[in-house]
């Protein structure tokens, strides 16, 4: 039986009256690359932020790398917080150094690792030069190397790909593939859907604190079903008005991603009648789909309150 | 403990490695030393004025005297060219037929276009030695906070007076003289017995030694808290603001962090200490003034520093990781830095007295004790030894409480944003 990297069992954890995760339970396998996703102010950091033992929970427990008391388990796991910190002052070796020592390295193994990576990501140049003088782009690859510099089994990674330009996010993804190939564990939470259904084994999408999905692609993509299938027609748009069989239609011009409520094929039977069909596709909900349809305001999220002034 | 050390190490050079502290190292003494020079130079050189003042002499033989002896103040000054001291020129008025009012309004209007200085009038009375009250001889000035001139002349002319007087009388001054000379009183230290039986005398007491010295130590104290431990609540706002403590977080505890700062201060604090301290032993040293190298003294410097610097320093701490920017950390840090200097303004009552109740008292406040019963230890009589205890247990407990307090705050605070809690918030930090 393969070990969980991270157990979290039945974690809820309020900030006054405010519940930002409610009754989680999930199991991150070892070796796996797990996708944390969900909308701003859903629970991801806090979650993230739990599993660090920075917070703790209110209820429930956390076990990372077979430790409960996360504080032992803590120098095997690299953090890269959503918000970057380095210290401006310091040079970029100095910084990596410091991190690295702070999670129980020998400074001549943490030595190897920092030149190491600072060579593969470009920034051997930039090894004795302040922080302060980094662009932004660079910042985030030091501070990338900073999670891994210690050589961690589990890494942990909030955002990893915001506000990099292609070139570096694809920098980052290889090197953190890389890592997964050599045995990390590895979560990250994105927004970056597209990066979520390339990279990862699995994904765990969080709501409002609560979970709503958990599970691999295929798995997740079965369950919102084929509900959604893409259309060309002679009519366009004008065409699908006032059907009853559609529940809604997203209109990319050239074609149409409809979401029927019934049968596929009857409706395509009905649409026959109607207009000359240039192209008929049923369609798996991509993860952005799906991702939008559950975090989607639905109409009584948009009502305004009672008395509100418009 | 290893990653204590790892936060201490680094916090400490990141302090000691800054120009400013280098500099301020170096420039203390600097300026220190520039300051009492210019002190001692500015008392004696500041006036080399000339002060011209008219003299209305109503006893018609004061004058003449007081002209001579402004002579010889003005030689003893100096030539005008190389002057030490200010020169005092007195001319006479003679008042004719014009009435006093007269003559004073017309000075007075002298004095204001500078032609004089000041003027002054001395009655004919105060020769009469049956007047039924001593006259006032009226000195008259724009310039009312300057009294070199006024006692100056005060001195001369008393003395003036007197012999007139005792010529009068006729009584020998000279035996008066004899006859009125002061004792003075020395101040001398206790009479102890040596090891061999001989009786030590007793020395005579140094200025130095009883006030320059426990004073200076507690200063030194002072000084190096101030220049290690409010740089703490500076970097704690930018590890906040910059988001490094989540990074820190995630690698260490919150206590381990905060005890690895307040280690990091601790030993910038002793650096400082023992650069200065190390520079007045030197000093001593080489002077030959052994006494005042007292070893046990400076083992309850090192105590107290450290006591001072971890009380404060938690504090400066726990107000940098509540606060969310330096303007809010400012209006908290006001009564932090009162209770930090309210030891200083006591201490000149404390050196008169250090047995006293109020120094009794006030050396047993934890905040205080550091630079109270530093004072007092340095200070003879040495307080009573159950004293020491006590303040020690308070003050050790005292620092104890604060820092696990500030790490409860600090911990809560660190990852806090928005709007700096008050002190009631911070106090229920402390006990969640």
């Amino acid at each position: 039986m393969s070990m969980n990297a991270i157990e979290i069992g039945d974690v809820t954890k309020r900030f006054g009256s405010v519940t930002a995760v409610n009754g989680l339970t999930l199991a991150v396998p070892d070796g796996s690359i797990y996708g944390f996703i969900g909308p701003n102010g859903s629970g991801k950091t806090t979650t993230i932020r739990m599993i660090m033992n920075i917070i703790l929970p209110d209820e429930g427990a956390i076990t990372v790398l077979g430790s409960a008391s996360h504080s032992s388990a803590r120098d095997d796991v690299g953090y890269l917080p959503e918000e970057r910190g380095l210290y401006k002052r310091m040079t970029v070796r100095q910084v990596l150094r410091y991190y690295g020592q702070l999670k129980g390295k020998p400074t001549a193994e943490l030595d190897q690792a920092i030149r190491l990576w600072l060579d593969r990501l470009q920034l051997s140049d930039w090894a004795d030069k302040k922080v302060q003088t980094l662009s932004k782009g660079m910042s985030q690859k030091v501070q990338f190397i900073s999670a891994i510099v210690s050589k961690p089994r589990l890494l942990i990674l909030d955002e990893p790909f915001s506000g990099l330009d292609p070139v570096n996010a694809d920098t980052i993804r290889d090197a953190v593939l890389d890592l997964r190939r050599q045995g990390t564990t590895i979560v990250f939470s994105t927004h970056d859907m597209s990066a979520a259904e390339r990279m990862c084994d699995r994904i765990f999408m969080i709501f409002k604190g609560n979970k709503v999905l958990d599970g691999t692609l295929e798995e997740i993509q079965a369950r919102y079903g084929q509900d959604t299938i893409r259309l060309r027609t002679a009519g366009g748009a004008a065409v699908l008005a006032g059907l009853p069989e559609i529940e809604s239609v997203n209109d990319s011009g050239n074609y149409q991603d409809v979401k029927l409520k019934g049968d596929a094929q009857a409706f395509l039977v009905k649409l026959a009648q109607k207009t000359a069909i240039t192209h008929f596709e049923l369609k798996q909900p991509s993860l952005h789909d799906i991702f939008v349809r559950i975090a989607k305001p639905t109409a009584e999220d948009m009502r305004l309150p009672a008395g509100a002034v418009r | 403990m290893n990653r204590i050390l790892v936060v201490a190490t680094t916090e400490f050079l990141a302090l000691v490695k800054t120009k400013a502290f280098i500099i301020g190292l170096l420039m203390m003494p600097v300026m220190v030393g520039a300051s009492i020079a210019f002190q001692v130079f500015a008392a004696k050189h500041v006036d080399k004025d000339d002060h011209a003042f008219a003299v209305i002499d109503h006893t018609g033989v004061l004058f003449e005297p007081l002209s001579r002896a402004a002579a010889d103040h003005n030689a003893k000054s100096g030539p005008d060219n190389a002057r030490t001291g200010p020169s005092f020129t007195p001319s006479a008025i003679d008042p004719g037929d014009r009435s006093a009012d007269d003559i004073k309004l017309a000075l007075s209007e002298r004095v204001r276009h500078k032609e004089l200085f000041a003027f002054v009038e001395i009655p004919g009375t105060v020769l009469d030695l049956d007047a039924p009250k001593s006259a006032t001889i009226e000195y008259y000035t724009e310039t009312p906070s300057y009294t070199a001139l006024p006692d100056w002349m005060e001195t001369v002319l008393n003395h003036e007076i007197a012999t007139r007087r005792f010529a009068k009388a006729s009584v020998d001054q000279s035996l008066v003289t004899k006859l009125t000379r002061t004792t003075s009183v020395s101040t001398l230290g206790l009479v102890e017995r040596n090891t061999n039986g001989t009786i030590r005398e007793a020395k005579e007491v140094n200025p130095i030694e009883t006030f320059v010295l426990p004073f200076g130590l507690m200063y030194l104290l002072f000084l190096a808290l101030m220049s290690s431990a409010p740089p703490l609540l500076n970097a704690v706002i930018e590890e906040k603001m910059s988001k490094i403590s989540e990074v820190l977080l995630a690698a260490v505890s919150p206590f381990q962090l905060m005890m690895g700062k307040l280690i990091g201060v601790a030993a910038v604090a002793t650096l400082l200490a023992l650069v200065y301290v190390g520079g007045g032993v030197y000093a001593a040293f080489s002077t030959g003034h052994w006494e005042f190298i007292r070893v046990p003294l400076l083992g309850w410097f090192v105590v107290y520093l450290l006591c001072a610097t971890l009380m404060f320093g938690s504090v400066f701490v726990a107000i940098g990781a509540a606060c969310t920017d330096l303007k809010d950390a400012q209006s908290m840090m006001q009564p932090a830095m009162l209770v930090l200097l309210l030891p200083l303004f006591i201490a000149p009552v404390i050196l008169k007295d250090p047995n006293s109740t109020i120094a009794v008292v006030v050396s047993l406040v934890p905040t205080a004790t550091p630079f109270i019963m530093l004072l007092r230890l340095a200070m003879t009589p040495a307080p009573p030894i159950w004293q020491v205890g006590l303040s020690l247990v308070l003050t050790i407990g005292a620092t104890m409480f604060l820092v696990w307090a500030a790490s409860k705050i600090f911990r809560v605070g660190l990852l806090m944003q928005g709007k700096a809690p008050n002190l009631r918030e911070m106090w229920r930090w402390v006990w969640a």
